[in-house]
């Protein structure tokens, strides 16, 4: 139902303290099919608002919500893959070959019916969900690539590592990622807050890094081994090596362009177009106004 | 962690052995139910002994870390049964049954689903016949291996229209309901170990040469005359072997 206030859809999410007034919780009538029950109604009129209740019911976030909170997508996403495998245990033929079949049987039919039942998002054709499904209809045959051959030497650094300071630094990052596993376990398992499971990884990562500077102080050394450990193998995350030594490969990335960046201006003649306005690139050298610092790799302790 | 059926055994082992494994939380949870429910310690005294227990056998344990999981553990172990189940019986009607169907893959899944069927209705009186596992675990356990993650799903799709299994009513339940368990009647063949239930069904039938793990007892394929191990102790045993060559010869 999208015409309800949108802050008043599902379960309440929010206590509202506005100028030290606390809001009252929505009353469960509102978006609980169960406190509807019919049955619970003990006189004929009782149970005739529960019906209407019922019709109006506020139980669902419309479809368009689920590119706004991301548990919903997940839900969403889950609901459809197990009813598109449930769909082919049954029929042997997929949910969007059931949706678009012609002659279907009463089974059929009883599967399509409760799939619309049980959707946990509101599928009523209000106008955001009509433009959220046109919208999606445009984009649904492209898919993205993700690009497997990038060439990350680009952001390493002049240095040589020995294979022993490598191994070192792959062990502990090694016991970084068996505590990391093992945390989120846990965090998972006790429902921990995602902003103290942001400090908690946090902490994990300084941790790391300080160990790995223990064992490393020079950091260009350090960059080009967390870059072999992290790109090298494409199921390991990337952001971590950009966490650890982002500085430094910003660094690296300016030195092998001459410290010549490019950005977009706003200019009236220039030839790149986008929401409405005209923009042209610059280049700029920024060489005088970036720290350069230099460090010894020859050093013979590496 | 695989199905355990003898749990009580099992943590006695890891208590013997201090082998900790790949998931650390599930054995710790283990050996909460043990020491609650078997051995009738306490909330406190549990989690001394699983705090014991790590710091002997877990590398680099930091007992601020795990202070909050252990407590957790040792508050909740009571509240799951330990499970003490010798074996899971297999009767000659239940194997007749899986061999009406001629495909090999189709009688390795049937028989797995056939055993979980079968523990969980020895858990729950009221379970009759279920199977309440994943899908992509049921055919890891049976070997059982498809070119297209679609057709896992048409050979359940197929098993159905031969009366072997049921499903549920409810679209996003993917539950399956296994026709012929049979509880009563005398077991022909016994089933001790949930972790290759697609190589005990072949080696029950004589189809292919399996040994056990002189380490975990694990049943394994046997590629030639001298395997003795499964891969994850051979690696184990090999890693020690290297260990021992170099503290000798290196004087590491």
């Amino acid at each position: 139902m999208c015409s309800t206030p949108l802050i008043n859809i599902g379960k309440p999410r929010v206590k509202r303290k506005t100028k030290g007034i606390e809001a009252k919780d929505m009353p469960d009538r509102w978006y609980n099919w169960i406190s509807n029950k019919i049955s619970k109604g003990k006189t004929s009129s009782e149970k005739k608002e529960n019906w209407l209740n019922r019709k109006l019911l506020a139980d669902k976030k419309p479809y368009f919500m689920q590119y706004i909170y991301p548990a919903e997508k997940a839900k969403m996403n889950d609901y459809i893959k197990k009813n598109n495998e449930k769909c082919i245990m049954k029929f042997r033929i997929t949910l969007d070959e059931l949706l678009n079949k012609k002659n279907k049987t009463e089974d059929e039919k009883n599967f399509i019916y409760y799939y619309y039942q049980g959707i946990p998002l509101g599928i009523a054709p209000c106008t955001i969900n009509k433009i959220c499904w046109k919208i999606e209809n445009i984009f649904k045959d492209r898919k993205y690539h993700t690009s497997d051959n990038f060439d990350y030497s680009i952001l390493k650094s002049n240095a040589a590592y020995s294979p022993r300071l490598y191994t070192q630094i792959k062990k502990i990052y090694d016991t970084y990622r068996h505590d990391l596993s093992n945390y989120m376990q846990y965090a998972k398992s006790e429902r921990i807050k995602s902003e103290e499971r942001q400090i908690q990884k946090f902490i994990f990562k300084e941790k790391f890094k300080r160990q790995c500077l223990e064992h490393c102080p020079n950091e260009d050394i350090l960059c080009n081994i967390v870059l072999d450990l992290c790109y090298s193998k494409s199921n390991c995350s990337k952001q971590f090596a950009w966490d650890i030594c982002g500085d430094v490969f910003i660094q690296n990335l300016l030195k092998r362009n001459n410290y010549l960046i490019s950005y977009p201006t706003l200019d009236e003649n220039g030839d790149i177009e986008y929401s409405g306005l005209r923009f042209r690139m610059n280049t700029t050298n920024i060489k005088d106004m970036v720290e350069i610092e230099t460090e010894d790799t020859q050093c013979p302790l590496y | 962690m695989p199905i355990i059926l003898n749990e009580v055994k099992q943590a006695q082992h890891i208590i013997a052995k201090g082998k900790i494994g790949n998931k650390p939380t599930s054995t710790l949870f283990l050996l909460g139910k043990y020491y609650r429910q078997k051995e009738n310690f306490n909330r406190e005294v549990t989690f001394l002994k699983l705090n014991d227990f790590m710091q002997q056998h877990y590398k680099n344990y930091n007992s601020a870390l795990w202070e909050d999981i252990i407590e957790n553990i040792s508050k909740k172990a009571d509240k799951y049964s330990l499970r003490e189940i010798e074996f899971i019986g297999i009767t000659q009607n239940e194997m007749d049954k899986i061999s009406e169907t001629e495909n090999l893959k189709y009688q390795q899944l049937l028989f797995t689903m056939l055993c979980y069927a079968k523990l969980y209705n020895l858990i729950s009186e009221n379970n009759n016949g279920w199977v309440n596992t994943s899908i992509p675990e049921l055919f890891k356990i049976a070997r059982v291996s498809t070119r297209y993650k679609k057709d896992k799903f048409l050979y359940l799709n197929d098993l159905e229209k031969a009366g072997f299994l049921s499903f549920s009513n409810k679209n996003n339940n993917l539950n399956i309901q296994i026709t012929f368990v049979d509880m009563i009647g005398t077991p022909v063949f016994h089933i001790c170990d949930f972790r290759e239930l697609g190589y005990e069904y072949l080696n029950y039938i004589g189809n292919g040469k399996f040994i056990r793990c002189s380490e975990c007892k694990q049943l394994v394929k046997k590629t030639n005359n001298k395997c003795l191990y499964c891969n994850t102790c051979a690696k184990e045993i090999k890693n020690n072997q290297n260990k021992k060559y170099y503290q000798k010869h290196l004087g590491k």
